[in-house]
């Protein structure tokens, strides 16, 4: 009886510390070695269309999907990493009218707050409140974003199965206007759109000892 | 003046090319020799505008006709089979823009033009 006691009491205890463990935040690095994460961008003016991707992604977010809520972190992308199809456009959108990667090396977004946390399948969608932060000039945005967590698949990602440890998909889509961050604001706007749609689909690891 | 004018005038003869692309007659005439030379160089100009004009036409149209500037390399779209994620790939490419066509067009028009002055040349 006693035996029995003790083996269901290990089995509830052993059960809690599991879903704790799996309920307690993760921290995600996404700084992504097979260079998958990216950003597209993509810019419609009237005489122009412009379309473009970067990939240089970094930073890391805590993430509980037992409290989606308490989302924190940072991203941060490389300028220098933003890429069109057009060298001499490239040229342009890396100089100092533009994007100036040399002074502003950095675009970041530090996620303040979430709300609206809903399931979707095996998404978590959120609506994140963080500041943006492009060439010094930081503006507060909230971006709909969705969450998926991949459970023990850092392994089968990184090609090495005696690697644990979970991963993280966050996906984003939103729109920021150039001019509300001091890129030439009001400027040659039937070639250069100001509206810039961007998209994001990024994966942080976790890994685990 | 007139009859100066009239005496220099030959009228032409039955059988004359009046295009002067006759090579007998442009042999024996060193007048007529410059007037066979500038319809040949005419429509050398006239048929080199219209091969650069189709030809840039076709490139342009063949190459996707972007309406953007030209293109050196392109993005294609890979999934990454773990998290699902598209992530861009490039490639080197060659995509005709609108300063392509519009170089060609000019050079075409340019010929035209050459060609056009040439054929009044001849005339006068």
């Amino acid at each position: 009886m006693n035996t029995a006691r003790i083996t269901l009491a290990s089995l509830v205890l052993g059960s809690i510390a599991l879903v704790s463990a799996h309920a307690a935040p993760q921290s995600y690095d996404f700084k992504d070695p097979k260079g998958v994460n990216n950003v597209q961008f993509k810019l419609d003016a009237p005489l122009e269309s412009i379309t473009g991707t970067a990939t240089g992604v970094t930073g890391t977010i805590t993430f509980d999907p037992a409290a989606p809520a308490a989302t924190s972190g940072r991203i941060e992308l490389a300028t220098k990493s933003l890429t069109v199809g057009n060298p001499v456009m490239q040229e342009h959108l890396h100089g100092a009218n533009w994007l100036d990667v040399g002074q502003y090396p950095v675009i970041s977004f530090e996620a303040v707050s979430a709300a609206n946390v809903r399931s979707q399948g095996s998404q978590i969608l959120a609506d994140v409140t963080g500041r943006l932060t492009v060439k010094d000039v930081t503006q507060e945005v909230t971006v709909p974003v969705s969450f998926t967590r991949l459970a023990d698949k850092l392994g089968a990602r990184l090609g090495d199965d005696k690697i644990k440890g979970d991963l993280l998909v966050v996906r984003a889509a939103f729109v920021i206007n150039r001019g509300e961050f001091n890129i030439q604001p009001g400027q040659y706007t039937d070639k250069v759109a100001e509206d810039i749609h961007l998209s994001l689909a990024i994966a942080g690891a976790s890994p685990r000892e | 003046m007139t009859a100066s004018r009239s005496s220099q005038y030959a009228p032409p003869r039955p059988g004359d090319n009046l295009f002067g692309m006759n090579s007998t007659a442009s042999t024996n005439n060193t007048a007529a020799g410059n007037t066979a030379r500038a319809p040949r160089a005419t429509h050398a100009l006239r048929l080199a505008a219209a091969v650069l004009f189709a030809g840039t036409v076709a490139l342009w149209a063949a190459t996707g006709a972007h309406r953007g500037w030209t293109q050196t390399s392109k993005v294609v779209l890979q999934q990454d089979e773990i998290t699902g994620i598209d992530f861009p790939v490039h490639q080197k490419t060659f995509v005709a823009g609108v300063e392509v066509l519009a170089v060609g067009v000019a050079f075409a028009a340019a010929l035209v033009t050459a060609s056009l002055l040439t054929n009044r040349r001849r005339k006068v």
